[in-house]
């Protein structure tokens, strides 16, 4: 069994879907995920959304986002299920660098420690 | 009379808004908070514009850059005068 890690998956999807059709999006490629031996820790609609740019004549996406835990070879499949998925509008799958957490974790030192230090940047 | 030159004053060093909020890790899907570090055309401002430090404008580039591919940032803003 390979090691697995972490990721984040968003892409955009077709504004013309309905509810329905997001939510099957959003279990296709999780189920992809986790019938590979993967993990799916998070999945999240974020709705729709106005894009900064025009992308195939649209100018507006629905946002689908995952968490997961994968291997590189779960991430390369998905990839070449994405790209002959016509209801995909863009992709991004980039290694989970954990912000949230980590920016809390930050926060919490600063507040403990005196006022006079500087911001700590914990190393990744 | 010759013109003078200009002498440059070392002005204040601006502080780094991520330390000062005690970021650990710019957030690419933090696109409000790196709306503030693009110019009105899109462009990712310069150091010496916000003041950002080093390790911070290396992340802030990376995630500007992430956010720019999901459409949540502009590449160029096209109507701008």
């Amino acid at each position: 069994m390979p090691k697995l890690t972490k990721y984040e998956f968003t892409w955009i999807l077709d504004p013309l879907l309905d509810d329905a059709a997001v939510t099957a999006s959003i279990e296709k490629y999780a189920k992809s995920v986790r019938d590979q031996g993967g993990e799916v820790t998070l999945q999240e609609n974020w709705g729709r959304k106005k894009l900064a740019f025009e992308m195939l004549k649209k100018t507006e996406g629905i946002y689908a986002f995952m968490r997961m835990r994968a291997t590189p070879a779960i991430v390369a499949e998905l990839n070449r299920i994405l790209r002959f998925d016509e209801q995909v509008l863009r992709t991004l799958i980039v290694l989970d660098e954990e912000w949230e957490a980590r920016n809390l974790e930050a926060a919490k030192q600063a507040g403990v420690r005196s006022a006079e230090q500087p911001a700590p940047t914990p190393t990744a | 009379m010759p013109k003078k030159k200009k002498e440059k004053k070392p002005g204040r060093k601006k502080p780094c808004k991520f330390c000062m909020d005690h970021v650990a890790a710019i957030d690419y899907k933090d696109h409000n908070r790196l709306r503030r570090f693009v110019t009105d055309r899109g462009k990712i401002a310069a150091r010496r514009i916000t003041g950002t430090c080093a390790r911070h404008q290396r992340q802030l580039a990376i995630a500007i850059k992430r956010a720019r591919h999901l459409a949540l940032l502009p590449f160029v803003r096209e109507h701008y005068r």
